[in-house]
């Protein structure tokens, strides 16, 4: 999901970068005191995601564990996402530095929009599994998408690119929603305040 | 207590997450090495995963005009004959694999990689060779010929070796950076917590 150097072109590149700055200006803005660690914790595991390589399907893909980052963070996937993706560049040179923002933008906009669609099924014990998985396989989905939009942009068709990425995909979306179903039901068994839940 | 209790569970994710290094990597990875007037190369990702059959553009280093387009098979491999106007000109060749989904790698080859004859050092640095006052034509042909026959041979077992030193340039991820991540974004955290601490506390006082 991390688009390479050198494919986009720059008013793409530029687009991404400002709309990537105010997502985490805004989510610098709502972390508060209580709400850093949790935040440190899921930008290291999205790190660290990266590089559990999931050996199925037709292309070559990795965990990301956005849809837990949207549902547990909301805005502040911004940041978490942003630093992450900046470490990845540095450390596993994923993607590139001219790329930072239109990767934290097809990444974190998928997290937000499912922090903002499940939430409200959420804080009922009953409907939160089918939610988190939701939210874990349509951040997957919309992060695709997202990222055959910004290729498109550029020169690459979209109907190929989004055939390609999805394709490659479908199993991380089934895993992640796993992933978020588990972590989120754990989470909301051990330590509710954290996904602000009405009731545990 | 429960928040021990997730500290130590996201702990164990993170060693777990651990346990497959090294470099299960996301990155698209090309490697060329030469052989006699062909270039062979390789396309992959970092973990593991061959790109098969995607577009390699072999393109001028310096002015980026494209002067060949091929594809990897599918074992992810490619080779093509080097273009003439390269040799004729020395270009460095940028090799450029795209596979359509975002993901894109390259390849420097210098001029003095794929042309050895221009710093052979047999050429270059012929040993002074006392000739024979009338050294017969077939005799130097013959070492032309012996030359150009070494050579070839030497190419050909050369090419596993050129391989694996040019794998052996993929910087991979090693436990090393992974700590060296989260470590950052630890102290990241640390430092907005005490900015954070700090806003409270003086708007507490000020209150």
């Amino acid at each position: 999901m991390h688009i390479s150097e050198g494919i986009l072109s720059a008013p793409v590149l530029i687009s991404g970068g400002v709309v990537a700055a105010i997502g985490t200006y805004i989510g610098l803005k709502k972390i508060e005191l209580e709400q850093v660690m949790p935040v440190a914790l899921l930008s290291s595991a999205f790190f660290v995601a990266g590089l559990i390589h999931v050996p199925l399907g037709p292309g070559s893909v990795h965990l990301m564990l956005i849809g837990l980052l949207g549902v547990m963070l909301g805005w502040a996937a911004f940041p978490a996402i942003l630093i992450a993706l900046f470490l990845q560049t540095l450390f596993f040179q994923f993607g590139g530095f001219a790329v930072l923002g239109v990767n934290t933008v097809t990444m974190s906009v998928p997290a937000l929009c499912c922090y903002y669609l499940t939430r409200p099924w959420m804080d009922n014990p009953k409907t939160r599994p089918a939610a988190a998985f939701i939210a874990g396989f349509l951040a997957i989905l919309m992060a695709s998408l997202l990222t055959s939009c910004a290729l498109a942009l550029t020169d690459t068709g979209f109907t190929a690119a989004a055939q390609l990425i999805i394709a490659a995909n479908v199993p991380v979306m089934i895993i992640e929603g796993c992933i978020t179903m588990f972590t989120v039901g754990f989470i909301a068994k051990v330590q509710p305040e954290i996904l602000h839940l009405k009731y545990a | 207590m429960n928040w021990f209790r997730f500290l130590v569970a996201l702990l164990i994710a993170v060693l777990f997450s651990l346990s497959p290094l090294p470099a299960q990597a996301h990155k698209l990875n090309v490697f060329c090495w030469t052989g006699e007037q062909q270039i062979y190369g390789e396309a992959f990702f970092s973990g593991g995963r061959k790109a098969k059959n995607v577009p390699v553009h072999v393109q001028n280093a310096e002015s980026l005009v494209a002067l060949l387009t091929i594809q990897t098979d599918d074992k992810g491999t490619f080779q093509f004959t080097l273009p003439q106007q390269a040799v004729e000109q020395k270009l460095d060749l940028l090799i450029t694999v795209e596979t359509g989904d975002g993901h894109r790698g390259e390849w420097l080859l210098t001029a003095d990689e794929y042309l050895p004859t221009a710093s052979d050092p047999i050429q270059t640095a012929q040993p002074p060779v006392i000739k024979p006052a009338k050294e017969s034509a077939a005799e130097s042909v013959d070492r032309e010929a012996v030359r150009a026959i070494v050579r070839q041979e030497l190419n050909r077992e050369l090419i596993p070796i050129k391989q694996h030193l040019a794998e052996g340039r993929e910087k991979k991820a090693g436990p090393r950076d992974i700590l060296g991540g989260i470590g950052c974004i630890m102290g990241l955290a640390a430092l907005l917590a005490w900015f954070q601490s700090k806003k409270k506390k003086k708007t507490s006082t000020d209150g």
